[in-house]
């Protein structure tokens, strides 16, 4: 930064002046000197005033207006108060012009003149590198002047030494702020964060939200059953070729077979009609073995016929009762209605039903005892006829029984025969036979075996190659498809961490490089301030001693803290402005540069308003002669009395040198150019 | 000469013999009646069950062959037992052996009775009024006809046998069809 001009209007003492500074090479400083109170700190307030719009000490007596001018206005006339300051920054040309109105109106209350203040304004024009003037939209002139000279800055180049209101700068508490906006250090830090995890919005975030889900477990997974169907698959596919083996040596033995069973086809028939006979006999003699015993016990008596059964009838039959006791049952006594009992019942009364006197021993006594054995209860015709009626229910089921034992018998006989004869018929196909000792019927059942173990072993084949394997494959092919998917996903997730990897290492380097930077500053700060201090102190007594984390400084002597005088704080004030100027001037060359913006140098102007106030004959010569090797400009405003001090030390440096003066006929001041 | 069975019934010689031959009755001393299945082996076998089956198919073959041995064969021993043979084997048959018994006293020619005395005997209460003479006629026929069971099966050596026996019975049987 570089102060071309500055133009004032309306703005305090001045009406209209305007003031050119030095622009020569070498000679780097401007002086304006003057009487106390005539304008040299409203000068440097100008400064302030048109880059920044404000300055403190306004805020009691906020009426900026030329007060001649004010003089002359009636109620309702406007003033535009302004301080134009024209600049150079970075190779860009800056025209700065702030402007205030003051209306007046008569208070009625009051009983006079008082001005409607109105916000200051501040136009910006700036030049492009080609020289074109560009304005500058109001709402970015803020951001324009904090780039020429943050805020936070001003106090400590626009320097006020006479009211000393910046007593000691040195140790401010906005120093740490100063610094760091100096060699961009917040700019630095916010692009490490950029870089950093778990802040959001930073670089590192938007990677991690670029990562897919899906995870490696989730494909090692995926892998391991993939792997394993394979295994299924090749299992298959070797049971499979170890079934083709085996139908082949199947084939071999089939034919085998068949060939040696169509060789025998004789002996096999012979064979198999052997086999049907064995058969024939085994259920033949099953069916004896069957039929005997129950044959036999139909014999015994305790069957419901049996041999008892068989011959009672046959007895009964020979005897003929019933031809035999015929006369029995037809001569049956008349004597229906009485029984054995009324005829006792008649022997003792004595008389019989029909009247004849009975006696004891009597022919009629004899004939009813006779008569009684034919009644009731012992009616032998009746127990003849139910003898003979229960034989002949026997006879039923003898003659059934022997129909039946008669058949079964013939049954057991023909069987035996039948069984001597298929055994007759085995014997002679034996003979036939004699000699051969193949086992047809074994080989054939053999065939059937290996016919069968074969179209099993086709069957499983078919069913493997048909359903088994294609249902595997399937399932493969879908945890193939899923792993390509996912190791896709992984290998943009393994790209992703390499970015985050490489994202950490940055920031890892970036913080080296930022902690080497401020380590720089610090050695490099505190070097220039001892080195500053101790040429304007003119001696290297005391040490200052800068604090790393917030740049104060602090006097020491033989490592003891001590107090500083007015005036060497105002020596170490300057030192310390001096060290700021070297580290802009300087960004690239400490702790290390980047090779970017960042560490692009900064070149600040001095503006000092009577730094000198409360220094020495001495400390003001040493000072004059050392400030001027730190800036590439200083405009400093001087009592008359210091100005004939140090002229002598700064003229070999001065380009312009004004006089401030009063004007004869008003209490306007205005500045006069000397004569160098 | 060998006792049969117990205390109550006392049967001795050839027909204590031919019912321990013939029926399944446990005694150690008994004779195996051995039939052939005609081809592969020839097995013990009994065609009665209990003493008594063959006893009662004794009486009704002695009955139906008038086949009955003299009383004068009885021993004194056996003549003494008839009472336990009829308290102990009639019990559990008591039916069917009455049924023979009556048929026996309405139809043997050498019991000396006419035709009313023969039933009137038969159908009264039997057999607690059975004399001895009725009784020892009934046992001869009983061990005659176990003679005749004895004749049947020694016959037979085979199933063939067996059958052709059957097949004899039931012809004879047939025969004397009215």
């Amino acid at each position: 930064m570089k102060i071309k001009t500055i133009e004032l209007s309306n703005f305090r003492q001045f009406e209209k002046e305007k003031l050119v500074f030095t622009d020569v090479v070498g000679k780097k400083v401007t002086i304006v000197h003057g009487q106390t109170h005539i304008g040299k700190t409203t000068l440097v307030k100008a400064f302030l005033w048109c880059l920044y719009r404000s300055d403190d000490s306004f805020k009691t007596d906020p009426i900026l207006v030329n007060k001649d001018a004010e003089k002359f206005m009636s109620p309702g006339d406007k003033k535009t108060v302004s301080v134009t300051v024209e600049l150079e920054h970075n190779g860009f040309g800056y025209v700065i012009k702030t402007e205030q109105a003051f209306t007046y109106f008569r208070n009625l209350n009051e009983g006079y003149f008082s001005p409607v203040i109105k916000d200051p304004i501040r136009h910006m024009i700036k030049m492009t590198q080609e020289g074109n003037p560009t304005s500058v939209p109001l709402e970015q002139v803020d951001n324009e002047i904090n780039e020429i000279l943050p805020d936070n800055l001003r106090c400590y180049f626009f320097y006020d030494g006479e009211n000393n209101k910046i007593d000691d700068v040195a140790e401010k508490s906005n120093l740490q702020d100063a610094v760091r906006n100096i060699m961009n250090l917040n700019v630095r830090e916010e692009l490490i964060k950029y870089f950093s995890d778990g802040v959001a919005g930073r670089l590192v975030e938007r990677f991690e939200d670029k990562k897919s889900t899906s995870n490696f477990e989730e494909v090692g997974n995926l892998k391991e059953q993939k792997s394993y169907f394979e295994g299924l698959i090749e299992t298959e596919r070797n049971n499979n070729k170890q079934l083709r083996q085996n139908i082949e040596e199947l084939n071999g033995q089939i034919t085998n077979l068949e060939d040696q069973i169509d060789a025998n086809k004789e002996s096999a028939e012979l064979q198999e009609k052997a086999r049907q006979i064995t058969r024939q006999i085994a259920e033949l003699k099953k069916h004896r073995d069957d039929l005997f015993p129950s044959l036999l016990k139909r014999c015994d008596s305790s069957e419901s016929v049996g041999l008892a059964g068989f011959f009672s009838v046959l007895a009964y039959k020979k005897a003929n009762l019933t031809v035999e006791y015929a006369n029995i049952k037809t001569n049956e006594r008349a004597y229906k209605h009485l029984t054995g009992e009324s005829v006792d019942e008649i022997i003792q009364k004595g008389v019989c039903v029909c009247g004849q006197k009975i006696e004891l021993g009597g022919d009629y006594y004899k004939h009813l005892i006779e008569e009684k054995d034919y009644l009731s209860p012992k009616d032998f015709s009746a127990s003849l006829k139910s003898f003979t009626d229960r034989f002949n229910d026997q006879v039923d089921a003898v003659d059934s029984s022997a129909y039946q034992l008669s058949r079964d018998a013939a049954d057991l006989k023909k069987t035996i025969q039948s069984i001597e004869s298929f055994g007759k018929q085995l014997e002679d196909i034996n003979k036939k036979l004699e000699g051969f000792h193949g086992d047809i019927g074994a080989w054939q059942r053999d065939l059937q075996q290996k016919k069968y173990t074969k179209s099993g072993n086709e069957a499983v084949i078919n069913y493997s190659e048909s359903n088994i394997i294609p249902q595997n494959e399937t399932k493969i092919s879908g945890f193939k498809e899923k792993i390509d998917k996912y190791s896709d996903a992984s290998e943009k997730n393994r790209h992703i961490q390499m970015y985050l990897n490489y994202l950490s290492s940055v920031r890892d380097m970036a913080q080296t490089r930022l902690d080497k930077k401020k380590e720089g500053i610090a050695v490099t700060l505190e070097q220039q301030v001892n080195n500053l201090f101790h040429a304007i102190v003119g001696t290297d007594k005391t040490e200052l001693r800068l604090n790393k984390v917030n740049y104060n400084v602090e006097p020491y002597q033989n490592d003891q803290r001590i107090s500083l005088s007015t005036g060497q704080k105002t020596m170490k004030n300057l030192a310390f402005v001096g060290g700021l100027i070297y580290l802009a001037k300087n960004k690239d060359k400490i702790g290390g540069a980047e090779g970017v913006d960042l560490d692009e140098p900064d070149d600040y102007p001095l503006v000092m308003d009577a730094p000198f106030s409360y220094l020495s004959k001495g400390d003001i010569k040493r000072a004059c002669t050392e400030l001027p090797k730190y800036c590439s400009q200083l405009i400093i405003t001087l009592l008359d009395k210091d100005f004939d001090l140090a002229i002598d030390v700064l003229k070999p440096f001065i380009d312009k040198s004004y006089t401030l003066k009063t004007n004869e006929t008003s209490t306007d001041s205005h500045f006069e150019e000397d004569e160098l | 000469m060998s006792t049969l069975f117990n205390d109550d019934v006392l049967i001795y010689g050839d027909y204590a013999r031919i019912i321990k031959k013939l029926s399944a009755t446990s005694d150690q001393d008994s004779e195996e009646w051995k039939v052939s299945n005609g081809i592969d082996s020839a097995v013990a076998q009994k065609p009665f069950g209990t003493y008594i089956d063959c006893l009662y198919a004794g009486a009704a073959i002695g009955l139906a062959k008038n086949a009955k041995i003299k009383q004068t064969d009885f021993s004194a021993i056996e003549k003494k037992s008839k009472a336990s043979i009829l308290s102990s084997a009639w019990r559990p048959r008591s039916k069917d052996f009455t049924y023979l018994y009556r048929l026996m006293l309405l139809t043997d020619p050498e019991l000396e009775l006419c035709k009313d005395e023969r039933v009137k005997k038969a159908f009264t209460d039997v057999p607690e009024s059975v004399t001895d003479i009725e009784f020892n006629y009934f046992l001869s026929y009983a061990y005659g006809g176990l003679v005749e069971v004895e004749k049947m099966f020694d016959k037979v050596h085979d199933y063939k046998e067996f059958s052709d026996l059957i097949s004899t019975i039931v012809l004879e049987y047939q025969g004397n069809e009215d």
